[in-house]
This record gives structure tokens, sequence and C-alpha cells, in this order.
């Protein structure tokens, strides 16, 4: 892991992509910084870090669009193959590598808070809480983008792919609220993913039967269940979607709060796209 | 020692790889020889742990590559089609990298890096980035990097394609020098690189097995259905008069003649005797002149065609035959010619 991880430092800051992404992190945090903390006068630091959400949104699929495609693009992942090492280790030390790119301007942003408490009362346990939050915000994007990236051989098709999945979960929290609350409507909408999900199968396996299959062992239960007991499917959607909210648990971090759960949901959040990776990985071996 | 049994990749309707069983024993320069598209890449890919079999087992030193993959890949080293570079590297940072990755030890690292740099001849352009190095340079530094973690094996994918002459010398050269110290395997579709730097051929078609034998004993075959091509100077009907005097004589073709008066023939004979002097001495009794002849030797060329267009039956027995152990003489022979 530590092999690939200093090889993907090495590349990234052989040329300016590394330093440009650092830069511009670091650019707009100070710039809000001094706009909401400096100027506005707030003496709440994750004013600043709530606004950076939309610079994360471009920056870290920027960041992460080459981390795999790349190396199926130039072939060298026949190399990581051959090699004597476990694919999740070449996962890993990708991912940390892009996490120390993300890490190091948001180090500096570290010291930002202390030197607004010079000036005033800020409460520096709450200006870190958040900015913890913060950086877990931060790796799980890495996590979903890195994905993404592996999913193409395409780097500029991978950015656009993953601002597009980094937008999706931006706009999942206000969507929560479109999704039907009613038992019916949640119905409806699980069979339309069941079926979503015997065509994804049809197309990546290329068996017709298969995703048929698929999907009527998907909706079958669902109908037995809905007919039963309806009830169950109240809301349904909405918390589903609720659940998988990436940029609300920052709020929990935002007030001060140590959120645990949302600590953990994190963590949880990145090790599933990372397994994701690895699979996705594995599977091009199996093409 | 890598041994394939009953190796098959079925992309979709198409079989890449056919049940392909074989053993590759230590010490020797292995080729695999074939034409585009016959499987040679796919079966690497597969022996390297690069692509997953659809069915059948690959053993490299009694290590599965699927179920103990990283004491396997340990023993070898691989050069895919493609070199795997990283264009912001130098060649000095990328070997590092892999070495390390290979799990060397660093101050072993650093030693071997320096070992392979000066057997492939990097040294002079190991802080140059890979990306503004010539393709030969490129070819090297991917086989410099087969070579790091001393694995037994080497695996060489088409090493010598898109070089230039020049190039093309110095890599069989070093492919060679490495089949003194280790197992060797490349691909081609070339034959005549085949020939010259490999002891033991494997020929694939159509994703199967259709010749695995050492080399001279391919040509020895081939030498066996000599044929003779000559011009005379004569009218056609004598000439064939006089060859059909001679009784070791199996078959007489008359070809195109491009000379007016001036007789093309291609003669076959049985066994391996040598015919020329009576036919020259023949043809001067009746004052034919002989303008040209020359014995045709049957090259791999013809053994390749011969064993691709079909007739696989008879391939498929010549394999079996060629399966059993190899006589220790033979690897001598091709040692002192070496030297030569």
């Amino acid at each position: 892991m530590s092999a690939i991880y200093r090889k993907e430092m090495k590349i990234y800051l052989s040329g300016p992509f590394g330093y440009a992404m650092m830069a511009i992190l670091l650019f707009f945090m100070g710039v809000f910084t001094v706009f909401f903390n400096l100027m506005s006068g707030y003496a709440d630091f994750s004013y600043p870090l709530t606004a950076m959400h939309w610079v994360l949104l471009i920056t870290i699929p920027l960041l992460t669009m080459r981390s795999i495609a790349e190396e199926r693009h130039s072939r060298t992942d026949q190399l990581l193959y051959s090699l004597p090492i476990r694919l999740r280790e070449v996962v890993l030390g990708k991912f940390f590598a892009m996490l120390t790119l993300f890490l190091l301007p948001t180090l500096v942003s570290a010291l930002y808070p202390l030197l607004l408490a010079s000036f005033g009362g800020v409460s520096l346990a709450a200006a870190y809480t958040a900015l913890f939050g913060y950086i877990l915000l931060g790796a799980a994007l890495i996590a979903v983008c890195t994905f993404v990236s592996s999913l193409v051989e395409n780097q500029i098709l991978a950015a656009v792919l993953s601002i597009a999945a980094a937008l999706a979960f931006y706009l999942l929290d206000s969507f929560s609220a479109l999704f039907p609350t009613s038992a019916l409507g949640s119905f409806i909408v699980c069979v339309i993913a069941a079926l979503l999900a015997g065509v994804l199968i049809w197309r990546t396996t290329k068996n017709l039967n298969l995703g048929l299959a698929a999907a009527v062992v998907l909706i079958l239960p669902t109908s037995v269940i809905y007919i039963i007991n309806a009830e169950l499917f109240a809301s349904l959607v909405p918390n589903f979607v609720n659940a998988l909210a990436l940029f609300s648990r920052f709020g929990e971090f935002s007030y001060g709060h140590f959120s645990i759960p949302a600590t953990v949901f994190y963590l949880t959040f990145i090790a599933f796209f990372l397994f994701l990776t690895v699979r996705s990985m594995e599977r091009r071996r199996l093409a | 020692m890598i041994e394939v049994k009953e190796l098959t990749k079925v992309y979709g309707a198409r079989t890449a790889v056919d049940h392909l069983s074989f053993k590759i024993n230590n010490g020797k320069i292995y080729g695999f020889l074939g034409p585009n598209g016959a499987g040679k890449s796919t079966t690497m890919n597969m022996i390297t742990g690069c692509l997953a079999p659809t069915s059948g087992t690959v053993k490299i030193n009694g290590f599965d590559i699927y179920d103990e993959p990283i004491k396997a890949k340990q023993c070898v080293g691989y050069l895919p089609e493609i070199p795997p570079l990283y264009n912001e590297m130098t060649p000095f940072e990328y070997l590092r990298f892999v070495a390390e990755a290979k799990g060397v030890s660093y101050e072993r690292a650093l030693r071997q890096v320096h070992e392979v740099m000066e057997l492939t001849q990097i040294d002079d352009m190991k802080d140059r980035l890979i990306k503004n190095l010539s393709k030969g340079c490129r070819q090297r530094v991917g086989i410099a990097q087969a070579l790091l973690g001393n694995p037994d094996i080497i695996i060489l994918d088409e090493p010598t394609v898109g070089l230039d002459p020049k190039q093309i010398i110095e890599i069989r050269a070093l492919i060679r020098k490495l089949g003194e110290l280790k197992t060797v395997i490349i691909s081609s579709h070339i034959l005549a690189e085949i020939s010259e730097v490999c002891d033991h051929v494997l020929i694939l078609s159509n994703g199967k097995l259709i010749a695995n034998a050492p080399i001279e004993e391919l040509q020895g075959k081939s030498d066996a259905a000599a044929h003779i091509k000559l011009s005379v100077r004569g009218d056609e009907a004598g000439v064939i008069e006089v060859l059909s005097a001679i009784p070791e004589i199996e078959t007489c073709t008359v070809g195109t003649s491009h000379e007016e008066g001036v007789v093309s023939l291609t003669v076959t004979a049985a066994g391996r005797e040598e015919l020329r002097d009576r036919i020259f001495f023949a043809m001067a009794d009746r004052r034919y002149a002989v303008i040209s002849m020359e014995r045709e030797e049957a090259t791999l060329e013809s053994i390749f065609l011969l064993l691709t267009e079909g007739d696989e039956a008879d391939a498929k027995t010549k394999q079996r035959k060629q399966d059993a152990p190899e006589r220790d003489g033979e690897y001598e022979l091709i040692d002192e010619e070496k030297e030569k």
C-alpha cells in the first residue's frame, strides 16, 4: 500500500495539477473565511466550511478523475494486476494519497480558528468539530468519485460523472421532500427501482432472462409485503433517501456537536464505496 | 515452472483461448507463436493474473495464480504488450516504485534497480521523464520492470513490436542474455524472431495449441520435405525427361519462366539425399545449361502455415507426440549455436 501511496503522491506532485488543486481549496477557504468571519463578523467557523461544499463538488471530482480511469486508459492497470499486491491495497493507497492532497490545505485552514480566536470569542471546540465533519465529508466524496473513476476509461467522463454523482448526493437532501410519502407511492417507486435493477443486470450480463428473473424476484416479495401490510411502505422512500444524505450529515457537526452516528455513517460510507471500487477493478479482470 | 491446464477464455460468443494445456520448464527461452488474434496475449494475461480465465488453472512454481496470487506473482515478471509505464515518472522513480511494490526491501531495491538498469542499458536516461523516452527505451524500461524482484520466470508480450531494426537486435540480444539466467517466455507473430531467440516453440492458432516442440525438431521436420528450385535453359519436355530418369525425384512442377527458352521447375525429392549434383550432371550430359539451382529449406513459416491452415487432426497427434519429456542434448546444442 505504501508503494502505491508514494507513487500516487509523486505523480500528483510531479506536475502543476496537485498544487493547483490544493491552491484552489486554500484560496476558496481563505475567501470564505474572510467573507463570513472577518467582513460579516460571524464567529462561527462552520459557515465558510458549509460554503466550501460547492467548491468540493467540483474539486474532488477533478482530484479523483484520473485515479483509476487513467490507469485503465494507459494500460498501467496491467502492472497493478500483475504485481504481487492485493487490489484493496491499490485502492487504499490511491485513496490515502488523494485524502492527503485534500488534507494538506485543510490543515492550513485549521489555523484560521486560532487566528480568529485572538480577535474575539470563537468556540474552538465547535470550529474543530465542524472541521472534522468537513474532512469526513471530503473523504466520503473522494470515495464516491474514486468509485466512479473505476467505472470508466476516460478521465473527463469520470470527472463529469463524478460531478453528477456528487451533485446528486448534494441535492438528495432537498429532493427527499419531493418523494411521495404515501404507501402506494413508495410501493410504485420500489417496483420502478426493481425494474431498473433488472435492466441493469440485463445490460451488464447481456442475459435477458437473468435480468427478468432478478426483477421478478425483487418485485414479487415486495408486492406480497405490500398486500399484507401496506403501512410498512409509508414514507419508506423519503426515509431511505434521508438515510443516504451525505451533505446534511455535515450539519450535525456544524452545530458544534460531535455526532458519533454521523461519524459512523461517513466511515461506513467510505468503506462501502472503496469496497465497490475494489470490486469494480476485480470485475475488469474478469471481463 | 508453469503448469497450464485446460485454460479457456470465452468472450461472449467468441472463444479466445480454447482448453490450452502445457508445461513450461525452467531454464529455456520459450516462444509463443501465432497470428494476431490467436490468443497469445490473452494466454499471457491469464498466466500472470491480469485476466481471470473462464475455466482452467495456472500454477506457477506450484502456486495457483488465483488461490495464492501473491506467492505466484512473486515468481513472475511480466511485460504486457503495451509497457505499463507512468509518463510522469523517471525510469529510476518508476523502477523504485515497482521494486517496492514487489516487496523488495529498501536497500536491496536500490541495488536491484541499479542492476536491472545496467542490464537493460537505461543507466544514462534514468533521470529523464518516461514520456520523453523513445519507444525502444520505454520497452527496455518495461523489461527492466519485469526483472525486478528477481523472478524465476520472465514473460514478455511482443517485446520487439514497433521498434526499429537496431533496437530489435538490441532487445533480442537482451532476451538471449536473460535466457541464460531465467526462464523466458516471449510472444510474437514474427517467425524469424522466434526461430532466432527461442529454444522451444508453442504455436497457437484460434486459441488452440497446434504445436509444442523444440525449435530444431520443427525445423528438422521441414528438412524432410526439402524442395529444389531450378531454372534450366532448354525445352520443357527434354528437361522433364532428364529429371524423370532420377528415381529419387517424386514430383516435378513447372513454374512460369521469366526468360525465353528457360524452364523453371520445383522438384520435390523423397529422403534427405543430396540430389543437386546428380541433377547438374544429368543436365550437363544433355547439354542443358543449369542457370540457377537452390535448395529451398522449408522454414518455420511453411510449417506455421501448414499447421494453421487446417489439418488440425495431424497437428494434434504431433503435439501429443511432442509432449513427451525433452532430451537433454537439445539444450546444449542450442547453447553451442549461440556461442558461435
